[in-house]
């Protein structure tokens, strides 16, 4: 991403847009706000639903529903879970310096 | 039309119109001083916070696609349908990823379009006009799918012929027309009402009557085990 950096590219009223933006590692400017370790978490949920082996089969049951079922809920928990820890975790960070304008 | 449908009949009407008051009241909710600008038509003029994004998104990915259309493949086609489990789960995570900074380099850039985006990041026009024509081929199945699922809903209550899909289709162009994306951020509300009473039944008042999920589970099971099972190789 650092080498975009260089090619400040004009928006229609001639402003930078890379001044103030998050996308670009300004190698001048502060620290990218948004560049976590925690961002990493976020793989769990996007791998783990994809790992069809894991829940191919139908036992144990959970209140009659087969596993392949109700371990596909868990799986919407999990990825709440894991979103809401990084969401938290990354929150200060982001409504720092560099801050991302708050909504009304 | 016999008598067996009324019910089914009054309470889509019921809705129907309900939605539909709504979708032209819209236009004033959060009063705009002039809809006259993409920001006002396309983008509720940028006011809506938290709670109406989350209303309107969730009303925007559940859809006849969700209710009408998936769970007809899976009966139809089996695990071809299985596909739209994991996606909806999947995706969550990696649009958390990207979209906070797509927003806020929208944000600050006044963007509304991801076409606007494309056009400010790559400095190329013909790139943002093959990103917007993308976006609106890429929608024309998607539209498609839900006029399948209001007739599939029609059908169901004996009300056949295309002339009503297309007075509900010219409908709700209307309302979009006037009112933008604040009619469906106001119908949202009352789609999560009706979502949520289809889960709610779905989930415990079904079962309940059909005897409990182990008996449905154990009845598909046996029904599936002596059905013969068709030869691999045939598709």
């Amino acid at each position: 991403m650092a080498r975009h950096a260089a090619a400040i590219l004009r928006s229609r009223d001639g402003r930078s847009i890379c001044e103030g933006a998050q996308w670009a590692g300004n190698v001048s400017g502060p620290r990218r706000s948004d560049r976590s370790p925690w961002n990493w978490l976020l793989i769990l949920p996007v791998v783990v639903p994809l790992l069809t082996f894991v829940f191919n089969k139908s036992t144990p049951r959970l209140a009659g529903l087969p596993f392949f079922y109700w371990v596909q809920f868990a799986f919407v928990i999990l990825g709440v879970g894991c979103t809401t820890i990084v969401h938290l975790a990354t929150r200060d960070a982001r409504t720092g310096s560099h801050a991302a304008p708050k909504e009304d | 039309m016999s008598g067996r449908h009324t019910t089914e009949l009054v309470i889509f009407i019921v809705l129907f119109a309900l939605v539909s008051a709504m979708g032209f009241v819209a236009a004033r909710w959060r009063r705009p001083t002039t809809m006259r600008s993409l920001d006002e038509w396309g983008l509720g003029g940028r006011r809506f916070g938290s709670w109406v994004t989350w209303f309107l998104v969730g009303g925007d990915v559940y859809t006849a696609y969700t209710f009408v259309a998936v769970p007809a493949l899976v009966f139809g086609a089996g695990a071809a349908g299985f596909y739209a489990a994991p996606y909806t789960i999947v995706v969550y995570p990696l649009v958390f990823l990207v979209l906070i900074r797509l927003w806020s380099v929208s944000h600050v850039h006044g963007f509304v379009t991801p076409a606007d985006f494309v056009r400010a990041r790559f400095g190329s026009s013909t790139l943002a006009l093959l990103v917007a024509i993308t976006g609106i081929v890429a929608t024309m199945p998607y539209i498609a799918l839900q006029l399948v699922g209001v007739q599939a809903t029609l059908e169901a209550m004996g009300v056949e012929g295309h002339w009503p899909l297309i007075i509900a289709f010219a409908i709700l162009a209307a309302f979009t027309y006037q009112s933008g994306l604040r009619a469906p951020a106001l119908i949202a509300f009352v789609k999560y009402v009706l979502i949520y009473a289809v889960i709610l039944v779905a989930i415990f008042y079904i079962p309940h009557k059909l005897g409990g999920w182990s008996h449905i589970f154990d009845s598909a099971q046996a029904k599936f085990d002596k059905t013969p099972r068709r030869p691999t190789a045939s598709c």
